[in-house]
């Protein structure tokens, strides 16, 4: 990525303006509008379990520090909302790790290959079939992981009961959907 | 033919660094009747007027243009200045060089050429002008103060300590307001009803001051030293003159459930009540709302027919206790009429209704408190005598919780601003938390801590260190209940960590906001107020008590959220400006006003009708009608100049003649 650097010592030389604006403008958010209160962390559902806070991501942002895109943080956010509603500034910071994720995946530095392979695989299916197919998403992100075991205790029950059904739903008019996608091509977001 | 003298200002370099002010000078001496032309670094400098006022006497000029700033800076002092060369001070027009030319363009060119040509417009207006002198009116020296917490209970103590009369309108039956609720004042910890309550009785006490309290503002009309107000005196139902203050109808009233609004709604007073034990004036009032015997029809006036019971005996037993027959059920509201030299708006915020917090259970949780509740609950006379209970067991909580920022800080909520307060008063009942239950423990979490005042930053230290409250950097996301204790989920964002505790009681930090009825009375006075609906004084910085319309002036939490000690030093501030004003017999009207020519007048009443200020009345003179102007009330606003189709309305000093003059001098060239 270009950009000026600041030069400052340790962690700090790698702020970049250049990737702040970046995230501002795919995200939609006004970066500066949070003053950092910890709301939407105190909130946040699956922040306990991340490596970094959500208001740590928007301090990050703010500074257009580049370590904020190796976090699997922006990978694991549900996007549930939570945030936003607290938001004090209204500011969504769903939408900012949603941003750096894509930023993140451009520029190569994923952390996490399953977030990544669920990403990419939820996407094909919802393109080849209109619907998601849980089955075969969770085949085939065993694979992508190769940890074939981890969550046997979760998918066997869940099978049993029919909430991994063999064969899927598809959608009626597939082929008007499958425009949506490509109206994303033309970089129609 | 005229001789004017055009001067330029420099003003350093903000007109100079983007107006050739020595072309625009040379150039000016050609127009036709500029008589003298120079320009000058700094004409508002005292240097610079004496060079004004030399080119005036040795040039026999006898008007002047400056090309300099704002009028709004320096008209004044220009006037002064061509006074003291024996001018008349309108025979003055300011071309606008700085805020109308250098200050609003890049192009060096452009400007010079604007600037020409508003100096040559200028000149063209002068020419025309006319010697005016101001009227006078007299001063009506007695305050009106609108509303009776410390703000105004000060105000009043100090016009009337000058001697002048005042008198104190209060809506709620005593005066004393919000610091009357509240238990200890931050931060010294003096009880803030010992150092109010001397105050309040001063104010019963004062000769020069007349309270009325249960009472409104209806109207305001007249302009500054002569305003016509109406105070609609509310039905009391008891006489003042009479009672005594023994408060036996009080306990004898049988109506005894309704929320005290004193008490925040926590505890129950009755339909005869006074909101506190030092109210003054300590004269029970009757909520005509409650009152059994207000609510039922009279008797007599009921038809009874065969067979039907006879209707119950109205109540009044507040009557009969009464041994100074006091109670008057035929009471009806009072409007009474007074002139007033100044108005002083002193009505006070309101705090924050947490309802809109739904995340901290919107007010239906009942151990999550605000801080007003609190207050009443740790006062030795509130619902629970002092003893901090959670609301719902009333039992001793073993944790208790405060949120700061509650109602500010918030965008979302519609309160972006800083309510200045919050941070202090919560640092001051963590104290009092810890005092009073030294088992506890106290956690506040926060975002900043402001602490800008005198010994603030000293208090908030204390309550940590001293006192062990335990601050937690993070914003509350939410409260919730849970097998009977609460729950307060945040973040510690300087430790990265998350915070889940249990909690037994919860105390929100509610900020301040506008009043909404002060709202309307700032409508019906005709002043501004901000986006949140907090009044607007003329200028932040150097006039901060002064309200846009003249000889009103407003103190306290009406203007923005303050604490007590600068609610009482803008209350004093607003007696200095008051005693200004009083200071005179008479005030010089600004002579600005418009004309009517009674011979061009065709009494067509069109004047009459636009004036905003209704200072245009139609007037009869042997027969012939016309309309006549009440300097004294006039504006200048030139309304009716523009409606008048004979152009007999004239605004001196800005005739149709001055102002056709001008733009033409501009479009000549």
């Amino acid at each position: 990525m270009r950009g000026y650097s600041m030069k400052v010592s340790g962690q700090l030389r790698s702020i970049n303006t250049h990737l702040k604006r970046e995230i501002e403008k795919l995200s939609g958010q006004k970066l500066d509008a949070c003053y950092l209160c910890g709301k939407c962390s105190a909130g946040c559902p699956v922040a306990p379990y991340q490596d970094i806070a959500p208001h740590v991501v928007m301090r990050l942002a703010q500074l257009g520090h580049k370590s904020v895109l190796e976090s699997k943080m922006i990978w694991n956010c549900v996007s549930c909302g939570t945030c936003v509603t607290r938001c004090p500034n209204n500011v969504d910071p769903a939408k900012v790790c949603e941003a750096l994720s894509r930023i993140s995946k451009r520029e190569g530095l994923v952390n996490s290959k399953v977030a990544l392979a669920l990403r990419e695989k939820f996407v094909d299916l919802i393109k080849n079939r209109g619907r998601v197919h849980e089955l075969t998403l969770v085949i085939q992100l065993k694979m992508a992981s190769g940890d074939w075991f981890s969550d046997l205790d979760v998918g066997i029950p869940m099978f049993l009961q029919g909430r991994l059904p063999i064969s899927g739903h598809r959608i009626k008019d597939l082929k008007n959907f499958k425009k949506l996608f490509e109206g994303n091509k033309e970089g129609n977001k | 033919m005229a001789r004017v003298g055009v001067f330029i200002c420099h003003c350093g370099s903000n007109i100079a660094g983007k107006v050739d002010v020595e072309a625009v000078a040379r150039e000016s001496a050609s127009i036709p009747g500029v008589a003298y032309s120079s320009h000058n670094k700094y004409s508002c400098s005292e240097a610079g007027q004496k060079t004004i006022i030399d080119a005036i006497k040795e040039n026999r000029l006898d008007r002047v243009v400056i090309g300099a700033c704002s009028p709004k800076m320096h008209e004044n002092t220009f006037r002064n200045t061509i006074r003291q060369a024996g001018l008349n001070p309108y025979m003055l027009e300011i071309a606008n060089l700085r805020e109308h030319v250098s200050w609003v363009t890049e192009d060096r060119d452009a400007a010079t050429r604007k600037a020409l040509d508003l100096v040559r417009s200028a000149v063209g207006k002068v020419a025309f002008a006319k010697p005016l002198t101001p009227g006078k009116v007299p001063v009506e020296k007695r305050a009106l103060i609108i509303g009776g917490g410390i703000a105004g209970i000060q105000a009043a103590l100090d016009i009337a300590g000058m001697g002048y009369e005042v008198v104190l309108v209060e809506r709620e039956p005593s005066i004393g307001g919000r610091m009357a609720q509240l238990d200890k004042t931050f931060p010294t910890l003096d009880c803030s009803a010992c150092i109010l309550s001397p105050r309040m009785v001063d104010v019963a006490q004062n000769p020069n001051i007349r309270l009325l309290s249960y009472s409104e503002v209806e109207s305001v009309g007249g302009y500054v030293g002569n305003f016509d107000v109406v105070i609609r005196k509310k039905a009391r139902y008891v006489n003042e003159s009479k009672c005594t203050g023994c408060l036996e109808c009080v306990s004898k009233c049988p109506v005894r459930k309704i929320p005290n609004e004193f008490e925040n709604g926590k505890a129950m007073r009755r339909a005869i009540y006074v909101p506190f034990a030092q109210s003054v004036p300590k004269v029970p009032v009757i909520d005509k709302n409650h009152c059994q015997y207000l609510l039922s029809p009279d008797p007599s006036t009921i038809e009874v027919k065969e067979g039907e019971r006879k209707p119950r005996r109205r109540c009044g037993a507040c009557k009969i206790v009464c041994g100074q027959d006091a109670i008057d059920f035929e009471q009806q509201d009072e409007f009474i009429k007074e002139k007033f030299g100044a108005i002083v708006l002193a009505t006070g915020f309101n705090p924050f209704d947490h309802s809109k917090y739904g995340e901290y259970g919107a007010g239906r949780i009942p151990d999550v408190i605000t801080a007003l509740d609190f207050e009443r609950m740790v006062n030795s006379s509130g619902p629970t005598e002092g003893k901090i209970l959670r609301p719902s067991n009333g039992e001793k909580p073993q944790r208790v919780v405060f949120i700061q920022c509650v109602g500010s800080r918030d965008e979302a909520k519609g309160v972006p601003y800083c309510s200045r307060i919050c941070c202090m008063f919560t640092a001051k009942q963590a104290i009092l938390t810890r005092e009073k239950l030294p088992d506890a423990e106290v956690f506040v979490f926060y975002m900043d801590i402001r602490a800008a005042g005198k010994g603030y930053e000293e208090f908030v230290r204390r309550a940590q260190m001293e006192y062990g409250a335990e601050y937690i950097r993070g914003r509350v996301s939410r409260v919730y209940e849970s097998d009977g204790r609460l729950i307060v989920k945040a973040a510690d964002t300087l430790a990265g960590l998350p915070v889940e505790m249990e909690a037994d009681l919860v105390v929100l930090a509610t900020g301040s906001v506008a009043r909404e009825d002060a709202f309307e009375l700032a409508s019906a006075i005709g002043i501004t107020t901000d986006s949140y609906g907090f009044i607007s004084e003329v200028h932040p910085k150097l006039k901060p008590v002064e309200i846009p319309r003249e000889g009103v002036f407003a103190c306290g939490a009406c203007l923005s959220p303050r604490d007590i000690p600068d609610t009482v030093a803008t209350a004093g501030a607003v007696a200095a400006k008051v005693g200004i004003l009083f200071s005179k017999d008479f005030l010089e009207s600004d002579p600005m006003v418009a004309e009517i020519d009674p011979f061009k007048c065709a009494a067509c009443g069109a004047c009459v009708a636009v004036c905003p200020y209704s200072a245009i009345t139609m007037e009869e003179f042997r027969g012939k009608k016309f309309a006549k102007v009440n300097e004294a009330m006039c504006q200048g606003c030139g309304t009716c100049t523009a409606a008048c189709r004979p152009g007999a309305a004239q605004l001196k000093g800005q005739t149709d003649e001055q102002i056709l003059r001008s733009v033409e001098a501009v479009l000549q060239w």
